[in-house]
């Protein structure tokens, strides 16, 4: 015993000085020296020995000599060339075929027999039938299997020439996008596999390798599963795991399943989105990498990426989806690979990922960006918001009653992730795409099952109702509207009560405008407390009000109450950039009602950039957005920029899913300003497509635009009869859903003084362009109306046909002068070059020559920035100014 | 021998028997031995790793199918000892097959030159004494030895067995060799027999 005293005493010095940079051992022998010199020198000796076993790699060459070399052997029908790679089970090489039988090269994979079983030979054969049954594009197979002389079984596979995935990506700098579908392959092909009850076990880059012409292909499917399971904490390597990659249960000797390999793609999603492992930084040994998997999360996916841009689009969504796949507990990872593809999708595509945690913000978030803007999803925007306030003030509040409100929310919000989780869950069996008419059946289905507060039943009635509305099926929206509001009545939940309030309000003005409509919105607000944490219900109350203000025709209230939307937007206690362009956006749309198509288009210039600071640029709601600037520059008269933005809009909607059409709205404007363009069979060809849509939804709205823009198609193609008979389709559709003197009616009056002037009977169509300036000229004094300068340039032209060029001369006068109110030098509008074309005309009927060819000049400038060189009005203008 | 029987001489073993030590010993060789002559007899070289030849063991004397016992940590610590004893002795035997046959085993290899194997084994014999000198002054650190050079085990895998960090394995590790080769260089390490305190 007492010997050993020195040697506990050498081993606590050598500790002391491992532990030193070595460039510090000479002061540290110094300073032992003087306490001791025998031990010194001992100590010397040995850190010159511990830097020589160093270098001579003392004892790290196993006693047992190089491992098994087996170039040249035979194995089966296979010859070997050269070793592929040594790992923990084995060794693989590539072989060639040299029984004269076939051309071809296999991977043959050597399998160490620890790990294998006493009968490992019939075991291996028995798995290695049901492993080669297996047969994907994506999955490498297995072709045979077999036991050399020396008792070692091996393993023939399709050799893949490829790179591993994240290497892969990184040589090709692939942008998230792609790499995410990639990534969705191999969920496929995973799922596949799974699907026929095979576990990967190992999945990890090496064995997901993308050959060079950009294939993915999942190498060594099953494999791992040959290995005996083995209950003893150890040998990982021997059992086929990879730390880093083995689930946590996989670690604890527990047995692996589907969820397993969930866990490992998850790590490798991380690992092509960041670029890190999630563990990576942290852990430098296997032992510290095995350790995090068991007890540590690892950091958001999102915070270790640098760009910008880059981590905007992985905060969020693809966060949560990669959290939920590593989630340390199996039965909180998705359950199969299919189930992680979709949201994978989901993710792709924009539609709500069920991964993300209960926040009403993000379904909101979603449901804009997929039809964001007019009267799409936004309360949905708002009410969910009001979850994420309860949420983020939970813990800050200090104030009973906030607190109380804070976990109302809060459980609203729940009950929303969950009807979402359900929605999302059951949706689309295999196979089906998912369509959000589908999803919203769902919901209401899932809804009539659940048990939930009589309050949390009226915001999710609410919320699927509106998505009804959003994908314009009013039948729909208005039932279940109506059932959230007639259960609103008994609950004292105020955000409840008036979000059911004002959604039914917008849904009832839209078949018909009701008074009805009206005093919901006023009950609405009238409901909610003057207070910042029911800021965002006022605010969106407002909007819907707005909409339904609108409707009515009464384009100041409109106005009015978008800029008060605003207003109270600006109380809400945290920014919100979705919310802050929502708000943009309704009240370019409500400066557009009242005519103010000019601030209206600077505000949608404005907007526009954020869609793209917030990824958006491509999603179905910019289409939207899209839109509705479009149709202020029609009104501006700039028909060329309409067009441009309209094409984009609608392609922007029609790419969200194959096969999926543009809502009639849009297409009615399309054909509208092609009528305008003079392009009018493309314009006939996408009015019966509107049609056509319209009729399936049973939009009836749709339809009688649809008929109003149908008949000016029939006039340039000189068919009055058909013409008329379109007319006559719109008007009692418009009687029913109208209220008497909407401005849409002075639209019917035009377009019907058009097909009498084109008849000659110009009394006729004089009666019928003076009901239309009368009903714009009131309309304008309500609120605004881009009609009157059009319909007095109508006029003007019927009074030319009919040769009374003074009233012709005032009522353009009177035109221009509306039209050039507010213009800045350098605007132009087809209908100033219009009105100043048919001014030409007249002047030039009453001989005063140089004055007409002044305006037809005027009026070339104008139409040929609007219409175009090539347009028939901008011709007839130049060949004015050319015999004049 | 039954499982039962195994773990209850590892048991009276840990409790400082040397008898049930020895006999252990030789019960874990004795099998090591078989399943190793078993490979060479089938590949003329012993082409499975000794964690494969240790798993095989195990599995052969706990009963691949037995329940009652799980402690393969506590069997590795004393097989692994057996192992060392296993190897020197099949190293030893083939050096001298080698010289009387001439280097007919490694006719095939072209990887890697043979004469390293030559620079390496001349350590084996005097390692075990080495290993047997350290394992007096501290077991762990010949344990350590015993289970990376001579079974294989990554430390990773040592740690795991030994509960402890992987940290602590790699630098007992280091502190092991140090020791081994002040043994090898002396052969007669002098604070051991000098030391009084």
């Amino acid at each position: 015993m007492n010997q050993a005293a020195p040697w506990t005493r050498v081993l606590a010095l050598l500790d002391e000085a491992l532990d030193l940079d070595p460039v510090e051992h000479e002061r540290w022998l110094a300073e032992l020296s003087a306490e001791d010199p025998v031990l010194a020198v001992k100590l010397r000796e040995l850190l010159a020995l511990h830097a020589a076993n160093r270098s001579s790699k003392f004892l790290e060459r196993s006693p047992l000599g190089p491992a098994e070399d087996l170039i040249a052997a035979q194995v089966g029908p296979y010859l070997i060339e050269r070793l592929l790679g040594r790992g923990g089970m084995g060794s693989v090489w590539l072989g060639r075929r040299n029984d004269g039988k076939f051309e071809g090269r296999a991977a043959i994979k050597i399998l160490e027999r620890r790990g294998l079983g006493a009968d490992a030979a019939s075991h291996i054969r028995h798995e290695a039938n049901f492993l080669a049954r297996l047969t994907h594009p994506h999955i490498a197979r297995l072709l045979d299997a077999g036991v050399r002389e020396n008792g070692q079984p091996y393993l023939l596979l399709e050799y893949i020439d490829g790179e591993p995935i994240d290497r892969y990506c990184n040589s090709k700098a692939l942008p998230l996008p792609q790499r995410l579908g990639l990534f969705v392959t191999i969920l496929q092909a995973v799922a596949h596999a799974h699907a026929h009850l095979i576990v990967h076990r190992d999945l990890k880059p090496s064995n997901v390798l993308v050959t060079p012409e950009g294939a993915v292909k999942l190498l060594d499917f099953g494999i791992a599963s040959l290995q005996v399971e083995s209950r003893a904490p150890i040998e990982s390597s021997a059992r086929g795991l990879t730390p880093g990659y083995a689930a946590p249960e996989q670690l604890r000797g527990e047995p692996a399943t589907t969820t397993a390999d969930v866990y490992a793609l998850g790590v490798l999603l991380y690992v092509l989105v960041t670029g890190e492992h999630p563990f990576g930084e942290r852990s430098t040994t296997e032992t510290e990498l095995m350790r995090a998997t068991l007890g540590e999360d690892p950091d958001l996916a999102s915070e270790r990426i640098a760009a910008a841009k880059e981590r905007r689009r992985v905060r969020g969504d693809l966060d949560a989806i990669v959290a939920r796949a590593l989630s340390r507990d199996p039965a909180q990872r998705y359950p199969t690979a299919a189930d992680f593809a979709a949201e994978v999708r989901a993710y792709l595509g924009n539609f709500p990922v069920r991964a993300r945690p209960a926040t009403r913000v993000y379904i909101a978030q979603k449901f804009a960006q997929r039809h964001w803007g007019g009267v799409l999803g936004i309360l949905l925007t708002v009410l969910m918001l009001l979850g994420a306030t309860g949420v983020t003030t939970l813990e800050a509040i200090e104030a009973h009653r906030q607190r109380d409100f804070a976990r109302m929310q809060l459980g609203r919000a729940e009950a929303i992730n969950d009807l979402n989780y359900y929605v999302v869950n059951d949706a689309g069996p295999a196979g089906e795409p998912i369509t959000p008419k589908g999803l919203l059946a769902r919901a209401e289905h899932v809804l009539e099952r659940q048990h939930l507060t009589d309050a949390n039943r009226v915001a999710l009635l609410t919320s699927v109702g509106q998505e009804y509305e959003a994908q314009d099926d009013h039948a729909s929206g208005l039932r279940i509207l109506s059932q959230a509001y007639a259960l609103s009545r008994e609950v004292s939940d105020p955000s409840a009560r008036a979000q059911a309030a004002c959604t039914l309000a917008f849904s009832l003005s839209n078949e018909s405008s009701s008074p009805k409509s009206a005093a919901l919105i006023v009950e609405g607000l009238q409901a909610l407390p003057d207070e910042p944490e029911f800021a965002l219900d006022r605010a969106t109350c407002l909007e819907w009000g707005k909409e339904v203000a609108q409707r009515a025709g009464q384009m100041q209230l409109a106005l009015e109450r978008s800029r008060e939307a605003v207003r109270v937007l600006k109380q809400v206690p945290f920014p919100h950039e979705v919310a802050e362009l929502h708000a943009d956006e309704t009240l370019a749309s409500a400066m557009r009602y009242a005519a103010r198509f000019r601030e209206a288009n600077d505000a949608f210039a404005r907007g526009w950039p954020r869609f793209a600071a917030l990824g958006r640029d491509d999603t179905i709601g910019a289409g939207i957005w899209l839109n509705n600037w479009a149709m202020d520059l029609f009104y501006l008269g700039r028909l060329l920029d309409t067009e441009g933005l309209l094409k984009r809009s609608i392609a922007l909607e029609e790419s969200g899913a194959p096969g999926r059409v543009a809502s009639p709205t849009r297409l009615n404007n399309y054909a509208r300003t092609l009528v305008e363009l003079g392009r009018i069979d493309e314009a006939a060809e996408v009015a019966a497509r509107a049609y056509r849509e319209a009729e399936r939804l049973d939009n009836q709205s749709a339809i009688f635009e649809n008929r109003l823009w149908g008949a000016r198609i029939y006039l340039a193609q000189r068919d009055l009869q058909h013409a008329d008979a379109a007319l006559d389709e719109a008007e009692p559709l418009m009687r029913k859903l109208l209220p008497p003197g909407h401005y849409v009616f002075a639209v019917l009056s035009a377009e019907r003084a058009l097909i009498a002037r084109e008849r000659h009977d110009f009394d006729d169509s004089r009666r019928l362009i003076d009901e239309a300036i009368r009903i714009a000229e009131q309309q304008s004094q309500r609120g605004g109306s881009p009609f009157v300068p059009l319909y007095l340039i109508y006029r003007a032209d019927v009074e030319l046909s009919a040769e009374q060029p003074s009233p012709a001369e005032a009522d353009l006068h009177r035109a221009l002068d509306l039209l050039r109110a507010d213009a800045q030098p350098d605007d132009y509008s087809v209908y100033v070059g219009r009105a100043e074309l048919i001014l030409a005309r007249v002047l030039s009927s009453e001989g005063k020559v140089s004055e007409a060819r002044r305006e037809a000049e005027l009026a070339v400038k104008q139409l040929t920035q609007a219409e175009g060189p090539n347009h028939p009005e901008t011709l007839l203008a130049a060949g004015i100014t050319k015999t004049l | 021998m039954l499982p039962e029987q195994l773990e209850q001489l590892i048991d009276s073993a840990e409790q400082g028997d040397v008898a049930s030590r020895e006999r252990l010993f030789s019960v874990l060789y004795d099998e090591l031995h078989r399943l190793a002559q078993r490979e060479l007899r089938r590949g003329g070289q012993l082409a499975i790793s000794p964690t494969t030849l240790l798993h095989e063991t195990y599995l052969k004397l706990s009963g691949a199918e037995s329940a009652r016992f799980p402690d393969k940590a506590r069997f590795l610590a004393y097989a692994a000892q057996a192992m060392r004893r296993l190897i020197i002795d099949y190293v030893r035997n083939r050096r001298a097959q080698k010289r009387g046959v001439g280097f007919a085993i490694t006719s095939l290899r072209t990887e890697e030159p043979a004469h390293l194997e030559e620079q390496e084994e001349p350590h084996l014999d005097g390692l075990g004494e080495a290993l047997a000198a350290l394992g007096e002054i501290n077991a762990r650190l010949a344990q350590i030895v015993d289970l990376k050079f001579f079974c294989g085990f990554s430390f990773a895998e040592i740690a795991g067995l030994l509960s402890i960090s992987e940290r602590t394995v790699q630098r007992d590790w280091d502190k092991a060799r140090i020791l081994l080769q002040d043994h090898l260089l002396h052969h007669d390490p002098p604070l051991m027999g000098g030391g009084k305190s």
